[in-house]
């Protein structure tokens, strides 16, 4: 369909002003940031702090400024500066913002006019165009910005909307997942490059994938020397954010060229033609300005007192751990932020956001915790965001832990670190944790009741931490190649290392560890909830007992794929358990079970079983859980039956199984006690259990599934 | 560095043969040979990029453009971009709505 019709010029697309020789006039002060308009830029941008602003801009990779506008001041509405400069091709330029502060500046306003500023609403930002890339450090503007083409092809995308009950979460770093040389893609490391490893991403059955921080930051911040090897280390997760509205050029095989925005919608795109949606970690909590001794890179240069928590001295709240603490609670700062989501879901389809440290997100300007944070309650409600997903990290640095408790406005979900802690000292055969077990296998109702099961981002494993491999492989962390002498890291991992640390040839060890893996798997995909996979864990990925690899870009953290085919096995069982989930909408309903028969089967939604049928083993030493789902069918009719029993006992055990309607019986789906391929059986291969019993082996998860056709008679 | 794009027809094929570097700056010359190109009764474009230096995110654009101008049954093809330029297609997003050949 090609419309003819042609806007005619706007009546206000001609400058009536000229300054430093570019024809300007008084700028539209909405939206922030850098616009393309009829024959020229116009540059919005707030500074409460500023007696006078200028723009100054570059022609494209020139270390020097060709040209700075002060914009008069005349063209300032309230306390937002906006000029439209005529004649400038937004291809081919670069600006910033030189800002002189006002003599009434306050203790908190850092103002520097002898720095050129970039700007927070950028679109794209150049200076960091290809990975690792060392720098020009004698360049004062080190993050240039840039105006972006706004015009996207989508060819009809749009944001999946999958059922939050629905998705299986795959957390990978873009960078990381196909770096390594193992991976034979065209262009390790980037986004074209994860395009190419879709097809394994559906072929694993994942139907989300949860990115790392993919908006701009710098590499090579306190980057640093491995003292065992001497090789670089850097900036590798990404948590320090530069440009909050631009996705990474480094992460482009086009960065060079500064098509990254375009390349990233790629990726959506094609995300999303396999059904996968994408969903961004973001870091709202701090900057990648630090402290008062960090650069001056946007905020600090232009309302330090803003956009950051301050002490009454003008000093920074360090509740982020990394020096400053975004001021989200401030009415422009919650501005930024919604508008920064706002500008992801809708001008790049993103279908979700998970919040780094979100606790921060609760506090007030002095750090206090809120009631009713207004920035929480904006992003729950807001209409722009309606239908993405809101995870909260629901902790932060300064002490706030609030798993269960988060402001969630009947929106926000949780990554559920209750339900990490009790799954990895169950699988390590801690007592005493029985009844926890069910009540997070459940779905953690007593912590989400008002809100459902999808508000639990249920996970065993995630970047923080071990991997799986190294869960199940090691007592203690392994961070000396940090270059902080082990002291950085959790000391508290849950972890055990099946009776050696570390690689061993004992091929007894090496078994346990496969079947723990599994055991995880099972427990994880069989809860309700939302499942949280980290990359690599479904082929075993190892850091090498590092659970802090944040400095890494090395085979250490990289996807190794010569796992898929050295560990097909775990491959193939996450695959198949990923397919029974799917398979069994009762083990993903979005509600809590409830003592109730929902179905006409006789049976409660749930029940809990211990070696003997209905007589669940809630005793401090137990070690043992079985539970039945009951519910509907993938047809919406129902009823469905499994069981799943997990026991992390030395020992095996007889269980009696709870007895199925007449002309039912069970069958079994997977049993980590079985040597591959019986340890995962694909539906149609099932056999029927003659009778009602079945041995499960020690430290070890079963599956069953009912199947037959009930006797009506 | 110039452009310059040039149109030819044989049949109801016609080549616009691309020269130098596809940018902002040049995007208007290719946008007219696309204009005309589109009063013409064609079955096939062909995009002749042998002699294309750079295509920058300006010149993928006007490649979008050109799609968008023609009609849905006239076939657009790019033939012998430089590896580069076929890198650039392919991330972003080109290499399915427009045929690519050596």
């Amino acid at each position: 369909m090609r419309d003819q019709h042609q806007m005619r010029d706007r009546i206000d697309s001609f400058p009536t002003h000229t300054v430093a020789g570019y024809g300007v006039r008084a700028g539209r002060t909405m939206p922030f940031g850098a616009t393309r308009v009829s024959g020229g830029v116009n540059f919005s941008v707030f500074s409460g702090a500023a007696g006078g602003v200028s723009v100054v801009l570059y022609a494209q990779g020139s270390r020097e400024p060709m040209a700075e506008i002060p914009i008069p001041d005349e063209f300032r509405i309230g306390a937002v500066w906006a000029i439209t400069v005529f004649g400038l091709e937004h291809e081919e330029i670069e600006y910033g913002y030189r800002v002189r502060e006002r003599g009434d500046a306050g203790p908190g306003d850092r103002c520097d006019q002898s720095r050129i500023i970039s700007d927070p609403y950028a679109k794209v930002i150049s200076g960091r165009n290809v990975w690792g890339v060392e720098p020009d450090w004698s360049d004062p503007y080190q993050f240039r910005s840039r105006p972006a083409f706004d015009d996207v092809a989508w060819e009809g995308d749009r944001p999946l909307r999958l059922p939050p009950e629905d998705l299986v979460i795959y957390e990978t770093h873009l960078r990381g997942f196909t770096r390594d040389p193992g991976s034979q893609v065209a262009n390790p490391g980037t986004y074209a490059g994860m395009i190419e490893k879709i097809p394994y991403l559906k072929s694993l059955g994942v139907n989300c994938v949860e990115l790392l921080p993919v908006f701009e930051f710098d590499e090579f911040e306190n980057s640093k020397l491995n003292p065992a090897t001497g090789e670089r280390l850097f900036n590798y997760w990404g948590y320090s954010t530069v440009a909050f509205f631009a996705p990474k050029a480094g992460y482009a095989a086009t960065g060079a060229f500064g098509m990254q925005c375009d390349e990233f919608r790629h990726l959506v795109k094609e995300l999303h033609r396999a059904g996968i949606e994408i969903m961004l970690d973001v870091v709202f909590n701090h900057t990648a300005e630090g402290n008062e001794n960090g650069p001056t890179i946007s905020f600090r240069g232009l309302d330090n007192d803003t956009y950051y928590m301050l002490t009454p001295d003008g000093y920074y709240f360090n509740f982020s751990g990394t020096g400053n603490t975004f001021n989200g609670n401030h009415p422009v700062t919650r501005d930024f932020v919604v508008s920064c989501l706002r500008y992801w879901a809708s001008e790049y389809h993103i279908d979700g956001f998970r919040f780094d440290l979100a606790s921060i997100l609760d506090r007030d300007q002095h750090g206090a915790p809120l009631a009713n944070p207004p920035l929480l309650e904006s992003l729950a409600n807001d209409p722009v965001l309606r239908d993405c997903k809101l995870v909260a990290e629901a902790w932060d640095a300064g002490g706030l832990y609030q798993v269960g408790s988060f402001p969630d406005y009947h929106h926000w979900g949780e990554w559920n670190g209750r339900y990490r802690d009790v799954i990895r000292r169950f699988l390590k055969g801690d007592s005493g944790l029985v009844g926890e077990l069910a009540t997070r296998i459940a779905g953690s109702p007593d912590l989400y009741a008002t809100r459902g099961t999808r508000a639990s981002i249920n996970f065993i494993t995630c970047h923080d931490g071990f991997t799986l491999a190294d869960l199940v492989a090691f007592n203690n962390k392994h961070n000396e190649a940090n270059g902080e002498d082990n002291n950085d890291g959790s000391n508290d991992n849950g972890s055990w290392n099946c009776g050696y640390e570390g690689p061993t040839e004992d091929r007894e060890i090496q078994r346990l560890r496969h079947q723990q893996m599994k055991n995880a798997m099972v427990l994880l995909l069989t809860s309700r909830g939302i499942p949280m996979v980290l990359a690599g864990d479904e082929v075993g990925r190892t850091q090498n007992g590092n659970n802090n690899a944040y400095c890494h870009d090395s085979a250490l953290s990289w996807f190794d794929w010569s796992l898929v085919e050295h560990n097909a096995e775990l491959f193939r069982f996450t695959q198949g358990m990923i397919e029974l989930r799917r398979a069994h909408p009762v083990l993903r309903s979005g509600g809590h079970p409830e003592a109730f028969d929902r179905v006409g089967c006789g049976h409660h939604e749930v029940s809990w079983h211990g070696r003997q049928a209905w007589e669940p083993d809630w005793s401090p030493d137990g070690r043992f859980l079985g539970v039945m789902w009951c519910g509907f069918g993938p047809d919406g009719v129902g009823p469905d039956y499994l069981y799943v029993a997990a026991n992390s006992r030395w020992e095996g055990h007889d269980l009696e199984l709870p007895e199925l309607p007449s002309g039912l019986h069970w069958n079994v789906a997977a049993d980590t006690a079985r040597p591959s391929p019986e340890d995962i059986v694909p539906a149609g291969q099932r056999v029927p259990l003659p009778q009602n019993s079945y041995a499960i082996g020690p430290r070890s998860t079963l599956v069953l599934v009912g199947t037959g056709s009930p006797n009506t008679t | 560095m110039g452009f310059d794009a040039t149109l030819t027809t044989a049949g109801r094929t016609a080549v616009i043969a691309l020269h130098g570097t596809l940018d902002a700056n040049s995007d208007g010359v290719f946008r007219e040979r696309i204009e005309h190109a589109a009063t013409l009764d064609l079955s096939e474009l062909v995009l002749d990029m042998s002699a294309l230096n750079q295509l920058s995110a300006a010149g993928l654009r006007a490649i979008a453009y050109a799609r968008q101008q023609m009609a849905d049954d006239v076939q657009m093809v790019i033939t012998s971009p430089a590896e580069g330029v076929r890198e650039t297609l392919r991330a972003a997003d080109f290499d399915d709505s427009v045929s690519i050949r050596d």
